[in-house]
Order: structure tokens, then C-alpha cells, then sequence
């Protein structure tokens, strides 16, 4: 994605273009990324009745992962954001840190909770997809409906820091931990873990 | 490890596993016989701390299972081997037991390496000890699976349907070193296979329709069959009346082995019954009905 922008930029194409681009690799593919890897983990595991038995707790194992998953994200995110700023691109107030955190923990968490709840890869990716498409395609109602904006992924990608920008990252990171939240209290309960075959 | 099990019950939806299961195990080899769906799989997950019963209690050692504490207190001394035990095909068995280890809280890292390192020995996998397990075999991804079991030293050992898939010597071989790990161990082994019970418990239990049919030693399930055992040889069709157990062709004829209350030919001839005479006799004079 910066790559692209830097591109864009040297093709005379304008500063503010590449840095719409830039701002959209930050707030739209890392949390469709986070997402997919979020859920693969949730879903994703050879070896889940032997874990089911071993003291430390399954979920506990999952946490973990999420964990050294957002780990990345984190690094990876602070990097791209730190390298456009220093090229001279504006990513969002802030550094941009709540451009990407709150889209991809929403994203993350909602990925992460279909996934425990439907332990299946296909359905979960399916859906994060089709809430990701759902998104961009409707942008304009998303922004028009006070009522759908605090779940609007792309709000800096489409109107910048402009009023409503706090109120929509607040709804996105609570919703979030929601998520995380509610699958965690699925990934309590072993019965649902197990596959029909499994119990 | 004594196990003392009371009228467990445990529901899936409208399916019941099991039905008020009472049962006590000691030190040493128990054998768990079942058909398919007879709730073998649901008790051990019970033991094991991977599923809570519906209602009724167990008694592990000294830990309820019913409380997480009594869960959590169990699972640090036991070792359990999954009949789908999984395995993550990137790593090497080095580095799978490395990672269980941990999960069962070997947190020193020196005791942990040199553990995993007789465990390989001991399953004799220490020559692959650096492969990927997505290049192993059935009976090596077994082998790896009892040593993940035996990390901790752990003082009850659960191992679901071991054998399955097996080749006759894999078989062997798997069964030889269960039995060498009962010791001062208490090994719960669930199996479809009679053989694999008589060749390695003293005790053992039946269950069918998620009920305990039979409980106490081998030789006692063995003795199920005294007086319905028969022999017959005969070159025509096998006997309509009983159970065919086995049938061997010979040079005078086929060698039929029949479970019946009544003999099943003229000729019949009565024998000294085997284990699996024992079981398909127990079960013919039960009614079980097969469940979750």
C-alpha cells in the first residue's frame, strides 16, 4: 500500500491521492487482515481435545495468540504509520494510532466471535467479508445514519477527522471488546469447541 | 490414581451419553469395552476434564470433578491421549512436547529438554526426533501422542481407542508399552478391540447404550461364556442358531465358534471360552441401545 502511494505521488498524481491510499491501507486492509488471521486462530486447531485437558486453560492458549497477533499488528502498523509520516503524509490524528486500532478490533473481535460460534472458516470468513464489502459499497448510508456510524469501518478514509470522527472510534473500539468479550464466554464452554463428530 | 465414579450422566441435547454410569478404578491396566457409541469417548472426556457431566459425580484421587479446582487439579497429574490426537504437522516431535510441555507447566526449561528426550527414547522415535510429524506414519504420530501423555510423569494415564488404524505390529507394539506403563500408574484404556484388553488388563468394564452392562476382572467377563461356548466343524454354512464368534477353514472343514445358550448343531462340541466368547455373550444377554 505504500508502496502504491509512494508510486502514485511520483507519477504526479498528488500528495493528498497517496495519502488517501496510505490512510486506507491503515483503516481498510489491516483490520480485513487482522481479521482472517484472528479467526483462523479461533477456528484453526489440530490438536483442541488434547488442550481441552491440559491445566492450562484452552482459552488462555487462544488469548495468547490473539495476543502475539495484535503484537504484530501493532509493530507493523506503528512502522507503516512512522515511515508516512516521515515521507510526509498526514495518517490521522494522533499518529494515527486510532485509524487502525479501532476498525481492526472491531473487525477482529467480530471475526473472532462468528468463528467460536460457528467453528467453521468458511462461514466466519464469509461473513467478515461480506460486513467488510457490506461497508465499503454503503459508505454514504453508513455516513448518513447517525445510528450506523459508530460502526462505520471507514470513516477517516472517507471524511477524514471531520466531526463525529472520536464518537465513531469510541463505538468501534467498544463494540470491539464486546466481541471479545462474548467469545471468550463461547470459548469457555468445551461442548462448543468440540465438533458433532467430536461429542 | 483410584477413580470412584456415581451415577454420572452426561446430555447432548435430546442424545443421552450416559446414563447413570457407576464405576471404581484402580492402580493398573482398566480396560473400557464398548461398541461405537456406547459413551466410552464422553467418560473419558469426563475424566479427562474436557467436557463436565450433566449430573452424578467423580472422584479423582482426592479431586471432585465437578469444581474447576478439582478439573484443574486432575489435569497436573494426568496424561491423556485423544483417539484423534491431532499433532501440528510443521513441527518435530522435539518441538511439539517442547510446547506441551509448557502447557502442563514444565516451566524448567533444562528438566523439560531432558523429559522429552527419554520420552522419545522410550517411544522409539529418538532417531526422528528432528522430522516433521506431517512425514510420520499413523502408528508414529500414536507414539508421539503417549509421549505428550507421559510428559510430567503423570499418575493417571487415558488413552481413547489407542489402537485404531494400526497395523497388527504397530498394535503390538503400542499395547506392550501401555502395559509397561501401568506400574504404580492407573491406565484407562477405552477400546471396540476384546483383543487388546485380554492381552493387557486385569480389570475391565463394559458399557453399551451409555450404561455400565459389566464391571470386575477379565477372567470374570471371560467366564460369561462357561456353557455357551461351542465347536463345531461342519463343510456346510455356519450354525443359524447363536453367534458366530469365529469361523477358520481347515482341511476338514470350517472351524465355527458359537455363542448360544443351546447347541447350535448336533455335533456341537462344548469349549473353554475367550474374552471376546465373554463379551458377545454379555452383550446377547443384554438389550442395550446405541447412543450418542
Amino acid at each position: 500500500m505504500a508502496i502504491v502511494a509512494i508510486a502514485i505521488q511520483v507519477t504526479g498524481a498528488g500528495h493528498r491521492r497517496a495519502e488517501l491510499i496510505l490512510v486506507a491501507g491503515l483503516e481498510g486492509v489491516v483490520p480485513l487482515a487482522v481479521a482472517m488471521a484472528a479467526l483462523t486462530i479461533v477456528v484453526r486447531e489440530n490438536c483442541r481435545e488434547l488442550h481441552l485437558s491440559l491445566p492450562t486453560p484452552h482459552l488462555v492458549t487462544i488469548g495468547r495468540r490473539l495476543g502475539v497477533l495484535g503484537a504484530i499488528t501493532v509493530a507493523a502498523c506503528v512502522v507503516y504509520a512512522a515511515v508516512a509520516v516521515v515521507a510526509g503524509f498526514r495518517v490521522g490524528p494522533g499518529g494515527g494510532v486510532l485509524v487502525w486500532i479501532a476498525p481492526t478490533l472491531w473487525l477482529a473481535g467480530f471475526a473472532a466471535l462468528v468463528a467460536a460460534i460457528s467453528r467453521s472458516t468458511v462461514l466466519a470468513s464469509s461473513a467478515v467479508a461480506l460486513v467488510w464489502l457490506g461497508e465499503l459499497f454503503w459508505a454514504q448510508t453508513f455516513v448518513d445514519n447517525a445510528g450506523l456510524r459508530p460502526l462505520f469501518l471507514f470513516f477517516t478514509t472517507r471524511l477524514g477527522d471531520s466531526p463525529g470522527w472520536a464518537g465513531n472510534r469510541v463505538g468501534l473500539l467498544a463494540g470491539g471488546l464486546v466481541f471479545l468479550v462474548a467469545t471468550a464466554a463461547v470459548l469457555l464452554r468445551p461442548e462448543r469447541l468440540l465438533t458433532e463428530e467430536d461429542a | 490414581m483410584h477413580i470412584e465414579i456415581t451415577d454420572l450422566r452426561r446430555r447432548f441435547g435430546r442424545v443421552t451419553a450416559l446414563d447413570g454410569v457407576d464405576l471404581t478404578v484402580s492402580n493398573g491396566m482398566f480396560g473400557l469395552l464398548g461398541t461405537n457409541g456406547a459413551g466410552k469417548t464422553t467418560l473419558m472426556r469426563i475424566l479427562a476434564g474436557v467436557l463436565p457431566a450433566t449430573s452424578g459425580r467423580a472422584v479423582v484421587g482426592d479431586h471432585d470433578l465437578s469444581t474447576r479446582a478439582g478439573r484443574v487439579a486432575v489435569q497436573r497429574r494426568l496424561g491423556y491421549l485423544p483417539q484423534d490426537v491431532g499433532l501440528y504437522p510443521d513441527l518435530t516431535p522435539t518441538e511439539f512436547l517442547d510446547y506441551i510441555g509448557l502447557l502442563k507447566g514444565l516451566d524448567d526449561r533444562a528438566a523439560r529438554c531432558r523429559q522429552i528426550g527419554e520420552l522419545l527414547e522410550l517411544v522409539g522415535l529418538s532417531a526422528e526426533a528432528g522430522r516433521k510429524l506431517k512425514g510420520f506414519s499413523g502408528g508414529m504420530r500414536r507414539r508421539v501422542g503417549i509421549a505428550q501423555a507421559l510428559l510430567g510423569d503423570p499418575t493417571l494415564l487415558i488413552v481413547d481407542e489407542p489402537t485404531v488404524g494400526l497395523d497388527p505390529e504397530e498394535r503390538i507394539r503400542f499395547r506392550t508399552l501401555l502395559s509397561s506403563l501401568a506400574g504404580n500408574r492407573t491406565v484407562l484404556l477405552s477400546t471396540h478391540i476384546v483383543e487388546d484388553v485380554a492381552q493387557t488388563c486385569r480389570q475391565t468394564a463394559v458399557l453399551a447404550g451409555g450404561r455400565v452392562l459389566f464391571t470386575g476382572a477379565v477372567t470374570d467377563l471371560t467366564a460369561r461364556a462357561d456353557g455357551v461356548t461351542w465347536e463345531i466343524i461342519t463343510p456346510g454354512p455356519p450354525p443359524t442358531e447363536g453367534v458366530v464368534v469365529s469361523a477358520i477353514a481347515r482341511a476338514d472343514g470350517t472351524h465355527y465358534r458359537v455363542v448360544s445358550p443351546r447347541p447350535p448343531a448336533p455335533d456341537a462340541v462344548l469349549v473353554s471360552p475367550s474374552l471376546e466368547e465373554g463379551y458377545v455373550a454379555l452383550m446377547r444377554s443384554a438389550t442395550p441401545t446405541p447412543v450418542g
